[in-house]
């Protein structure tokens, strides 16, 4: 016999407003089956849970309508009060009078009258309603953090910290990422590479962290607390364990490429070590331009190296790694030159990005930190920053701002003006925006105390006249047209999601939006998850941000991976699908239409174990209750727990007053 | 390719070599293109500022001429391009602008032709490898600056011509015939043609920058294809020099007279006699002539 | 400057007004100065390209009417193509010298006088007639002996004619009464509307 408990909130004034909320309670006491009906203010509030658990215990409920707000909101709130006063959670259901009903209507009568309908129908589903179980998954108590850079470094560290063991994948021959490349960073103008890697080393000789580089994502399986990810070891022709990173190997290697490190500024060997403070410091060989590799010539470096680690014959090889949780921070890429082809288009070898320009300054770039420039050598005494090349620019490139340009930029002239102290340098902007901790003061003391004269206004062409670098730049200030004669020209330009990204989201089976930024649960409240649970985000893999935001972002990322992790097991809600094994004709339908793959097929064998038939079989851990089956089945042998055809006809039956 | 040729009012008063080696390309490569016999005069970018009903409704009658000709256009005057282009534009979609232009116009006129520039119809159509055929007299070793003017390349999503800030399609063109086309960043930078009558200084500041930057980047000659352009450039080039105490002496010639004498077409047909700037010293020394 | 903001004040209703000539919001501008910063005419106007635009963003029309700016823009697009938000600043001219021709603001460049040279030789020959043009324009610029020099040059070779040419002259004629018509029309539509 059912016994039915009905409680319908005011909501303050949220829903009382255009719902006559006694009457709904009222009329409910007449509904078949209630014997219990109340209202009050705030249903969600202290008093108003407490007020339904001592409905169940003293008047034996066996099953409980909350009419209120969406399930949405407080769904949870309810179920776990009727699961503190012992009735199964699964006994409670919301009917929503607030967002389907007073938020939509105006008129008293009508939503009053509408409210009761609702009521009725959820109070004759519940009716019908079965207990469910919670079903527990097990968890592998393992992290995969994709992406080397400093955020993926720091994500690797914490999670470690936290006794879990985490694989790091880097795609690059070495961890480090975009930081490794800087000179220093601001607002502290530290030396980038040496806060850098003692994290670096520290996270190399983690016990708990495996670094896996030059290696990538193939394939990602399972669901939260139990993937299986296949990544791919692209060949490096390198035996790391047998290396011990002497360095004969690139000393003698013949070939001079362009070294993608040095931003192209520089050169490196077939075989090579991005940068000496790499890690791993194994090398890898570039197939493309090794000799031996692409011509059967050569081959000094196999002679040469005394381990016997250098093997021509190298493959791709794939490894299988079980995780429970994911972070991923796969970082950015800066637009080219030449994709501004008012500014040269990349014809001009003396107009750099910020990135070459990091590397020309820097200690250990390819001038050894003596700064020249590139066309001929000769010392920059004139600089010019452009500022917002590419970002901020929605007719011809991105939309959005690149934010740490600003910054950047500030930190370049100061650097600049510290190598060359009678130099000059003239900074394009539009706008300054120095929002974070010490970010104000830094811009200011570039500009009044360092010597970077700062002019309001964008650049429209840049070109070769003669020996000089022309810039032609506006002050909207005092309304002038601006023309720089320059030695060297340095453009912000815009960050980018890196290439690729598209391909691994969809790998993993997270989203993206228009520019390839991966996308987070909310913005605002859950900005390192991403919809799918189990996998996180961190640092400019979600936008452009600076070293601390992503810093921050990593630690977050870990907070959220050792949270999961903590448990052995996982709890899940029972809303799962189950097949009619007896009804069920192993059509497959449900197996085509299941997005999550979590359906498959099961032998029925007789007695001597030979196989009669086949049927649908529903995996409850991978099952996330989306339905996408039960109207697939022409049998209608799979049905969804928590919302079966009988509950649901009886809904649409109560509406219909039959 | 079938192409009314709507020569514009310069070509036949001010810039008759256009015209004239436009005329003897056409028939040299053999191509099926007639001068239109009704084009109007598009009303450039003086009526533009008066009254833009009249000045589409004027572009509306040329493209109503190649109608009734049966013809696309082929437009040799970046200013008479981008009028008709606009015109049909106007004339696509319904609009208040183009019931208006319709009636000044007096009747109902559909816009569906190909609207191309020459250089585009030779690049894309005609193509290179043909144009290479043709070479009998190679422009070897010629250093030439192509210069393209404003109008040709901008707006990009009207005039649809080639990339706006590095234009390459008269370069192809002229390499083909054997030429060495120049690198240099003004190739589409405005030389001021529309204030030479009302504010000549003006355009004389702005046609010097043009024509320095030529030489700076080791051109010997400039090869234009806007008829206001070579004007610009050519007839006031002796007055810059005396103004900015330079030699310049950088011969403007059009880019059908270059193609024609590469194609071994007689140079007195090729009205080189007409520039103000002498090229035949420039042609005789690089054995051209 | 002071710029008063009354109570009744729309500042937005330029910027209105200025979208249905040109077909272009000004709103869209958060003054870069990339316009300023490539126009080759920048040095002889009074106000540049982009400060034309912030003063159409506050609704001073008469500031911008009365500036030389309007009337010293050659049209080279340079401008609108780069502009990152694509405002279309050659249209915006273009539209106030239509503007300020409407109400007969004194332009302050010659280049009115060719204009309206331009227009009356086309009205008669159908076609550009260049010395009846030249002379026109001398005539009402005041300046009679301009470009004299270049006349014997160029009648020697050949690159103008003395005769005139005639072009579809009638039809010319009538579609101009017409669209001065439709003009007419559109102006007192504007007047009863306000």
């Amino acid at each position: 016999m059912a016994r039915i408990g009905v409680f319908v909130c005011w909501c303050g004034s949220n829903i009382a407003e255009t719902v006559d909320v006694s009457k709904v309670a009222e009329v409910s006491k007449s509904i078949p089956g209630v014997v219990y009906s109340v209202d009050y203010k705030y249903m969600c509030s202290d008093p108003g849970q407490e007020l339904v658990k001592n409905a169940i215990k003293e008047h034996n409920l066996t099953g409980v309508v909350v009419a209120s707000c969406s399930p949405r909101m407080h769904e949870k709130t309810f179920r776990k009060a009727a699961s503190d006063a012992g009735l199964n959670p699964y006994m409670l259901e919301m009917a929503n009078i607030r967002e389907q009903c007073s938020w939509v209507h105006n008129d008293m009568d009508e939503g009053t009258q509408k409210s009761i309908d609702l009521v009725r129908m959820m109070v004759e589903k519940v009716k019908r309603n079965k207990p469910l179980e919670d079903i527990s998954i097990p968890v592998t108590k393992k992290a995969m953090v994709i992406g080397g850079g400093v955020t993926g470094i720091q994500a690797a560290l914490d999670i470690a910290a936290g006794g879990i063991p985490v694989v790091l994948v880097e795609k690059e021959s070495s961890i480090g990422g975009k930081m490794s490349a800087l000179d220093e960073t601001f607002p502290t103008l530290d030396c980038s590479q040496c806060i850098l890697t003692p994290k670096m080393v520290e996270v190399a000789q983690h016990p708990l962290v495996e670094i896996i580089s030059y290696a990538e994502i193939e394939k990602l399986e399972g669901f939260i607390g139990n993937f299986k990810a296949t990544i791919r070891k692209k060949a490096r022709y390198v035996d790391v364990d047998a290396c011990t990173g002497c360095g004969t190997c690139w000393q003698k290697c013949p070939v001079k490429v362009d070294s993608e490190f040095e931003q192209g500024l520089g050169k490196r060997k077939a075989i090579f070590i991005p940068f000496p403070q790499a890690i791993p410091s194994r090398p890898r060989i570039d197939a493309e331009n090794c000799l031996k590799l692409t011509k059967d010539r050569c081959g000094i470096c196999e002679k040469v190296c005394p381990t016997k680690a250098i093997h021509y014959d190298d493959k791709d090889e794939f490894i299988e790694v079980e995780v429970g949780a994911i972070v991923v921070a796969t970082g950015y890429k800066i637009m080219p030159v030449s994709a501004f082809p008012e500014y040269g288009g990349g014809q001009y070898l003396d107009v750099v990005t910020s990135l070459q320009f990091e590397r020309m300054v820097c200690a250990s770039g390819p001038t050894l930190g003596d700064l020249k420039r590139p066309s001929d050598g000769k010392l920059p005494e004139t600089v010019v920053f452009v500022k917002c090349v590419g970002s901020r620019d929605p007719e011809h490139h991105h939309s959005y701002c690149s934010k740490i340009c600003c910054m950047y930029v500030a930190k370049q002239t100061m650097l600049y003006r510290h190598k060359v102290h009678h130099g000059n340098c003239y900074v394009f902007y539009i706008d300054v925006r120095s929002n974070g901790k010490n970010y104000e003061e830094f811009v200011r003391r570039a500009q009044e105390k360092e010597g970077a004269q700062y002019i309001r206004g964008r650049v429209s062409a840049i070109y070769k006249d003669g020996d000089d670098m022309v810039v032609e730049g506006a002050d909207t200030l005092t309304n002038s047209q601006i023309k720089v004669k320059c030695d060297l020209v340095v453009l912000a330009t815009a960050m980018e999601a890196p290439d690729g990204i598209k391909e691994l989201a969809q790998k993993l089976g997270i989203g993206y939006d228009q520019h390839g930024f991966l996308t987070e649960a909310h913005p605002k409240l859950r900005p390192v998850e991403t919809a799918t649970a189990g996998i996180f985000l961190a640092g400019c893999a979600l936008s452009p941000r600076d070293i601390p935001d992503s810093v921050s972002e990593g630690s977050g990322a870990a907070a959220k991976v050792m949270g999961l992790l903590s448990k052995d097991t996982l709890e899940k809600e029972g809303v799962v699908a189950i097949v009619n094994e007896l009804t069920c004709v192993g059509c497959q339908n449900c197996i085509r239409v299941c997005p999550y793959n979590a359906i498959e097929l099961k032998d029925i064998c007789n007695r001597q174990g030979e196989v009669q038939r086949q049927v649908a079989n529903v995996n409850p851990g991978l099952c996330t209750g989306c339905g996408t089956c039960t109207p697939s089945c022409p049998s209608r042998s799979i049905e969804l727990l928590g919302f079966r055809d009988t509950e649901l006809y009886a809904e649409i039956n109560a509406l219909a007053e039959l | 390719m079938k192409y009314g040729y709507y020569p514009g009012c310069s070509a036949k008063s001010t810039a008759p070599e256009l015209d004239a080696t436009t005329l003897a390309l056409i028939d040299f490569l053999h191509l099926d293109i007639k001068e239109l016999k009704d084009w109007v005069c598009c009303g450039a970018s003086s009526l533009h500022s008066v009254d833009k009903v009249l000045h589409t409704a004027l572009s509306v009658m040329t493209l109503d001429a190649a109608n009734a000709d049966e013809r696309d256009i082929m437009v040799q005057c970046p200013a008479c391009l981008a009028h008709v282009l606009e015109a049909k534009e106007v004339l696509s979609e319904d609009s208040a602008m183009k019931s208006d232009v319709l009636e000044a116009v007096g009747k109902q006129v559909d816009a569906k032709m190909k609207i191309h520039h020459f250089s585009s119809i030779l690049h894309d159509e005609y193509g290179l490898d043909k144009i290479r055929e043709k070479v009998k007299n190679p422009l070897d070793s010629l250093k030439i600056a192509s210069y393209y003017g404003c109008l040709i390349v901008r707006p990009p999503e009207l005039m649809q011509y080639d990339d706006p800030e590095n234009p390459m399609v008269m370069d192809n063109l002229l390499s083909a015939c054997g030429a060495e086309p120049v690198q240099w960043p003004f190739k589409t930078k405005c030389c001021g043609a529309g204030t030479a009558i009302s504010d000549t200084d003006v355009s004389l500041d702005l046609t010097y920058e043009i024509l320095r930057m030529a030489r700076n980047n080791g051109a010997e000659c400039i090869a234009v294809l806007c008829p206001l352009c070579q004007n610009n450039l050519d007839l006031r080039q002796k007055k810059i020099e005396q103004r900015y105490g330079e030699k310049l002496n950088l011969p403007v010639l059009y880019y059908t007279q270059l193609l024609g004498l590469a194609f071994g077409l007689d140079p007195i047909m090729l009205q080189l006699n007409r520039l103000f700037v002498d090229p035949f010293p420039l042609l005789k020394s690089k054995g051209i002539l | 400057m002071l710029i008063k903001i009354g109570r009744e004040v729309n500042l937005l209703a330029f910027s209105k007004k200025l979208e249905k000539e040109t077909g272009t919001d000004v709103r869209k501008c958060y003054q870069c100065g990339k316009c300023t910063a490539g126009c080759p005419m920048n040095f002889e106007m009074d106000i540049s390209p982009s400060q034309v635009i912030r003063f159409c963003q506050l609704g001073m029309e008469e500031k911008v009417l009365h500036a030389r700016t309007i009337w010293y823009c050659i049209f080279c697009d340079t401008c609108s193509t780069r502009c990152p938000q694509g405002v279309d600043i050659k249209g915006v001219m273009d539209g106030l010298r239509r503007m300020s021709v409407a109400r007969n603001i004194k332009p302050k460049s010659n280049v009115r006088f060719l204009e309206k040279a331009f227009q009356s030789i086309i009205y008669i020959f159908g076609r550009v007639y260049e010395p009846g043009m030249v002379g026109m324009y001398n005539l009402r610029s005041g300046n009679l002996l301009h470009d004299v020099g270049y006349f014997p040059l160029m009648l020697r070779k050949r690159k103008i004619s003395l005769k005139p040419h005639f072009k579809r002259t009638k039809e010319v004629r009538q579609i101009m009464k017409r669209a001065q018509k439709i003009k007419l029309r559109k102006a007192t539509e504007q007047e009863e509307a306000k």
